[in-house]
């Protein structure tokens, strides 16, 4: 760029002119340079978009959440939380989880370290703690089912089943995606797309986590108070 | 009387392979259906036959079908809306007929079972495969044209969001043959949507097409946001992008925020039909109180996702063709949001007569009419970015026109109907028809075809035929008020929506008038038909080597007509929401570089079709309850899309030598077009 | 192709010429304005506001449909006489009157809303005719039948469909629920409609001030039958309307069980049906979904309220329970005591 820059809140066209002409201008052995400016482009820009599907998550899950409010008296005849559920369970199911998003932090700053190894083990031992709460929590719908105690019973229960079953169902997404991962970093080790890969994954987990305290405090310790 | 009750097979090898589905779904002795159908395939065949014919199969493949450029997926997005236009259209002049013939005590030529289908086929077809594909479509074609990008965020993604959209629609169309549509209406109130009401695949249909279709546009909105807020051009500040581009993002931030909970409240409905749950049911503690709450929450912002961006269309088009900056950008900005942020406020007042208290009636009442506010600033903005200017009325600025005078008349009938104590009684009339139509008709759809005319030079190099175009918009705007005007009236009158017959002689007469209305508007669709036809066979004639036809205002009339793949071999900078303007004002425009830089460009990929086209089967299987068919289309699209991750050769660059071609081809064109 | 374009002109004079069919069809019936003709204080109210509306409405948009003639006309390219000024693009005196100008009309709107919401409410109480002041209201219970109206008089002990009747001046208190899919409940020349839901009841209090027999509508469509789903309303002076109830009385017919059963059919009805005797509390069980048998919602929610307050009062509420094949698991077994069962 040859002359100064023009304030282009004080001289638009000029600043236009301006721009143009240093883009006109510019070096091709700058390419390189280019390439990391794309990939920081592309962190900025998935980033972003990530942070904007998870809050269109955040109101599928308000959506649900608000439901259950709604129908959590609903019982028809049926049994209420107080019957049905158990903490004790509950907290270790809980207990899995916050453990799981604790061992993505690790895996996360193994990453930050270039540490492939410990990458992989966090991450394995985070895939066992959320295989070890989906298990607990299809046990216990399936104990509850068998009870009679079905969604189908009532509207608390559809509405529970339904609220706990899709955080249940992203948990088991973001398992398949940890799966994917390791292929991916197996493959091609920490590069700059598995970062970008693992950041959004690790967003995606500690978000799921937070919808758990939600379901935890409001459906759990709430409806069997 | 009744709609067909599909049931499961008796024998369990048919019932595993064809679930409910059998030769007596098709309704073969129904002439309109089986006429309307044969249309459809007959229709597809052509299509197909000629594709094959001419060899064009590589062509459409590479350039159209496998494409993630923004440009050709907002055109295949307008296409897929014009084609559903005429469906929906086609649904409109058989409700229209009917009403006409059966309001004199005669009981037309539609049961009941079938015209309720239509109305529903109608508005949901409108509203979800007309104007959503249409509006999402000029966004994608203009939008990061005007905010001088290569291309959207996620380009894969859009083309994703695309093909889901079109699944959705091919199974709306797939429902008018194989079973039935619901007969509930276009919101499918519980707990008529119920299987204990509904027990045919008709809601069924309703909920896979929306909700692919509905997948499709969050993942949309998602991508144009992050486009918006990460793509401006240098010197772009968020108070610097056309106005289109703030209604485009004040309508994606709504589709984020709005399309979650009509997933969430078409799922529960959902599950109650197939598990049996208890959300809307009338039994086991359901509320369908809560159905017509949630899915109002998001149906009416999903009316601002819709008009917004009309109104962003006007406002490009009334400073380009009044040769005048916008009047009041700043006022336009804020009203733009303000309308956004009050969208989410207003959805009981759909529903007045439910027994809410007087207080809450009266508060979403009057957070209604506060709407207006802003609402009338935008129409006292385009009003005076008239003021003063020099108004060339071409066909854009012919639609904006019909859309003012239009709109404020909707907009007022909205206001009476906004009074809860007014609407106590014109709720669920034909007034509330008339009112709905006459903004969506005059505002969404007048913006739509006016978008169409004022920026088809932009994306095809030739204008449309301005004669037909006229013709077109005179016949729509006459027929549109020889059509909803007697409706208004007859909501006075007392006649309430969707009645398959009656028997009222005074009735009968408005209705048979609004029926020539809707053929009046017929002929405006015919002549808009026309019109692209004739424009593309004299395309020669009408071709625009300027790139700027309309002497325009923003940057994407900076660029060539059509764009170059790339839109602009070197990324502008900008000072000023009139960018372009200002550049030819100063003579900075049509200057081309020396020399210049590689351009970083996603490749084509299949995967975004292929995951669409395996959604078609996937929500037929679950029409059908085919679960094998679902669980292996399930799994395949869950495997296409993790196989995509592993495609690592997504983007290259394109090399400076093309680029240069390119361009130099453009302004050889350019310098021969102003010294002839 | 082109032929079309002659149909839409020929469409067009077809249009015109319905049009002053329209026009004379208006000036020769204005009593087919339902909403225009009101017959009662509700309906006069909601007139009086519709046209109140109009106007005040027409304050904004006159001027915007001239303006907008104008201007093009006006500042049309061809026209260079016109000023143009092509940066003119901000004043801070038309913003300011633009922006203030819809505001004050909503607010004198929102006022006129606040107060009309309040008066015109369905809950509130209609007064008596002047003339019948200190009258008893009639109670009338409403239920929305699959396609057809139920209304039951328990001050007469009767119960009638698709017709009701009302004497002129005293206010008609109703209490409304559907025993199917969502209907509303709709007197256009009356006024107000209200919703008919399923497990909800909603009130209305309506006046008939003239004499006549008014159309009454489901506004709500709920299947098939809808369009059929219609009933009159007659209002009628005392004695005609104690005609009217021992009329009903002289049918013979009762509403039991057995004859809700059958009224509970999707059906539409041709002539309207009267009964002499209703069983008891119908409304309430129609409103609880035992009208048919099976647990009422009432007692369910007793029920789960109990539980809640006395956890290990089970037993002794659900009798079924002990019957139950499965002991196993005390606290969720009143489950199998399902309402269809």
């Amino acid at each position: 760029m040859s002359s100064t820059p023009v304030n282009p809140a004080e001289n638009p066209v000029g600043a236009f002119k301006d721009q143009l002409k240093s883009a006109y201008d510019h070096n091709p052995n700058e390419a390189h340079d280019t390439h990391d400016h794309h990939h920081q482009d592309e962190e900025a820009k998935v980033t972003l978009g990530f942070w904007i599907y998870l809050m269109s998550d955040c109101l599928i899950f308000a959506t649900l959440f608000a439901t259950f409010a709604v129908l959590k008296d609903a019982t028809a005849g049926g049994p209420n939380g107080r019957e049905l559920f158990d903490l004790g369970f509950v907290a270790i199911e809980t207990s899995l989880l916050l453990l799981s998003s604790l061992t993505f932090g690790l895996s996360m700053i193994s990453m930050q370290n270039n540490k492939l190894n410990g990458v992989l083990g966090w991450l394995a031992v985070t895939g066992l703690l959320g295989l070890g709460f989906m298990g607990m929590e299809i046990y216990e719908f399936n104990h509850l089912i068998h009870e009679g105690a079905g969604p189908d019973r009532s509207a608390f229960l559809s509405a529970f089943f339904t609220l706990v079953g899709t955080h249940g169902l992203h948990v088991t997404s973001g398992l398949i995606w940890m799966g994917v991962m390791f292929v991916h970093l197996f493959r091609r080790g920490i590069t700059p797309a598995n970062r970008i890969r693992m950041m959004e994954l690790s967003l995606f987990w500690h978000f799921l986590d937070i919808i758990w305290i939600g379901v935890f405090s409001i459906v759990y310790l709430m409806g069997a108070a | 009387m009744s709609s067909p009750v599909a049931e499961l097979h008796e024998d369990p090898v048919l019932r595993f392979l064809f679930g409910k589905l059998d030769i007596s779904s098709v309704p073969w002795h129904d002439p309109i259906i089986m006429g309307a159908g044969a249309g459809m395939v007959g229709a597809a065949v052509l299509v197909l036959g000629l594709t094959t014919y001419f060899k064009l199969w590589p062509y459409v493949w590479k350039e159209w079908l496998t494409s993630v450029d923004h440009k050709k997926i907002g055109v295949m997005y307008i296409i897929l809306a014009l084609i559903m236009l005429l469906r929906g259209f086609a649904d409109a002049l058989m409700m229209r007929a009917q009403q006409a013939l059966a309001s004199a005590g005669g009981h037309g030529f539609l049961p009941p079972d079938h015209f309720d289908q239509i109305f529903t086929a109608h508005g949901v077809i409108m509203i979800f495969f007309v104007a959503m594909p249409f509006v999402i479509g000029l966004m994608n074609v203009i939008m990061p044209l005007q905010i001088g990008a290569r291309d959207v965020a996620f380009p894969y993604l859009n083309s994703l969001s695309f093909w889901f959209t079109a699944a959705g629609a091919v199974l709306i169309n797939v429902s008018l043959v194989v079973g039935e549509f619901a007969h509930t209406g276009w919101l499918a109130y519980a707990p008529l949507s119920g299987l204990q009401f509904s027990p045919g695949v008709g809601v069924d249909y309703y909920l896979w097409a929306i909700q692919i279709s509905g997948i499709g546009t969050t993942l949309s909105g998602v991508n144009l946001i992050a486009t918006i807020f990460k793509m401006r051009a240098p010197g772009m500040t968020l108070m610097r992008m056309p106005v289109f581009t703030w209604t485009t993002l004040a309508a994606n931030i709504l589709i984020v925020a709005a399309f979650p909970i009509l997933t969430v409240t078409l799922a529960l409905l959902g599950l109650d039909r197939y598990l049996g749950m208890h959300f809307f049911t009338n039994d086991g503690g359901g509320n369908a109180m809560m159905y017509v709450n949630l899915i109002w929450a998001w149906g009416h912002p999903e009316v601002y996702i819709l008009v917004l961006p009309a109104f962003g269309i006007f406002s490009e088009i009334v400073a380009t063709f009044c040769r005048k900056r916008l009047f009041g950008y700043d006022a336009m900005v804020y009203a733009t949001m303000c309308i956004a942020i009050l969208s989410f406020i207003v959805w009981l007042h759909h529903f007045f007569t439910m027994g809410a208290g007087a207080n809450v009636n009266a508060f979403f009442g009057i957070s209604t009419m506060i709407i207006s506010i802003p609402t009338g600033v935008k129409v006292f903005n385009w009003l005076f970015t008239m003021y003063r200017g020099r108004v060339r009325l071409e066909v854009p600025m012919l639609w904006t026109m019909g859309f003012i005078i239009t709109f404020v008349i909707g907009g007022a009938t909205g206001v009476m109907l906004a009074i809860p104590g007014a609407d106590f009684v014109l709720h669920n009339s034909v007034f509330l028809i008339a009112h709905f139509h006459n903004v969506i008709i005059g505002g969404v759809l007048f913006g739509c075809i006016a978008g169409l005319n004022y920026w088809f030079p932009k994306a095809f190099g030739f204008r449309l035929h301005s004669g037909i175009g006229k013709v077109s918009f005179w016949c729509w705007l006459i027929g549109f008020y020889v059509a909803f005007m007697p409706l208004y009236a007859l909501g006075l009158m007392g006649m309430t929506r969707r009645l398959s017959h009656m028997d009222n002689p005074v009735w009968h007469v408005y209705l048979i008038v609004a029926a020539c209305g809707a053929l009046i508007i017929f002929a405006g669709i015919i002549a808009q038909i026309v019109q692209i036809g004739y424009s593309i066979w004299k395309r020669d004639e009408l071709r625009d080597d300027s790139g700027d036809p309309w002497d325009g205002r923003t940057l994407e009339w900076a660029t060539s007509s059509p764009p170059p793949f790339y839109n602009f071999a070197v990324t502008p900078a900008i000072g000023n929401h009139d960018a372009f303007w200002d550049a030819k004002q100063t003579g900075q425009a049509y200057i081309q570089p020396k020399s210049y830089e590689p351009i970083h460009m996603p490749r084509n990929t299949a995967t975004g079709l292929l995951i669409g086209l395996a959604s078609i089967p996937f929500g037929f299987a679950l029409v059908w309850h085919i679960w094998w068919l679902a669980v292996v289309t399930l799994i395949g699209m869950i495997g296409l899309a993790i196989l995509h991750t592993f495609n690592e050769d997504r983007d290259y660059y394109v090399q400076p030598d093309e680029i240069k071609a390119i361009e130099d081809a453009r302004f050889a064109k350019l310098n021969t077009t102003t010294e002839a | 192709m082109h032929l079309n374009f002659f149909e839409g002109r020929n469409l067009i004079r077809k249009g015109l010429i319905a049009g002053l069919m329209v026009t004379a069809a208006v000036s020769l019936s204005g009593c087919d304005w339902a909403l225009m003709d009101p017959k009662g204080p509700v309906g006069l109210a909601q007139k009086d506001l519709i046209i109140l509306a109009t106007l005040l409405m027409l304050i904004p948009v006159v001027p915007v449909i001239v303006m907008t003639l104008w201007f093009a006309w006006r500042y049309r390219a061809s026209n260079t006489k016109a000023t143009y000024d092509p940066n003119f693009e901000h004043s801070n005196r038309i913003e300011a009157v633009v922006w203030a100008i819809p505001t004050l009309i909503i607010i004198a709107l929102g006022t006129v809303t606040w107060i009309s919401t309040h008066q015109l409410d369905p809950h509130k109480k209609v007064e008596a005719a002047a003339d019948k002041a200190g009258v008893t209201p009639i109670e009338v219970q409403v239920v929305a039948l699959d396609w057809k109206w139920l209304f039951i008089y328990p001050q007469y002990g009767i119960a009638t469909v698709n017709e009701m009747a009302m004497p002129v001046g005293v206010p008609v208190h109703f209490e409304i629920t559907s025993a199917s899919v969502m209907n509303s409940f709709f007197i256009p020349q009356l006024g107000t409609q209200i919703y008919a839901m399923n497990g909800m009841q909603t009130h209305l209090s309506l006046r008939a001030d003239h004499a006549g027999v008014y159309d009454g509508i489901s506004a709500n469509y709920s299947g098939f039958g809808f369009a059929d789903m219609k009933f009159k309303a007659k209002a009628v002076d005392q004695t005609g309307f104690d005609a009217w109830v021992a009329s009903a009385k002289a049918s013979g017919q009762t509403l039991d069980a057995g004859a809700y059963k059958s009224l509970h059919q999707k059906s539409t009805l041709k002539a309207p049906a009267y009964y002499a005797a209703v069983q008891p509390a119908l409304f309430t069980k129609v409103l609880n979904g035992c009208a048919d048998g099976g647990l009422c919602k009432e007692d369910a929610f007793n029920m789960a309220m109990m539980k809640n307050l006395v956890p290990g009062a089970v037993d002794c509420v659900a009798p079924e329970i002990l019957t139950s094949k499965n002991k196993t698991a005390d606290k969720v077994a009143l489950n199998r005591a399902t309402p269809e069962s």
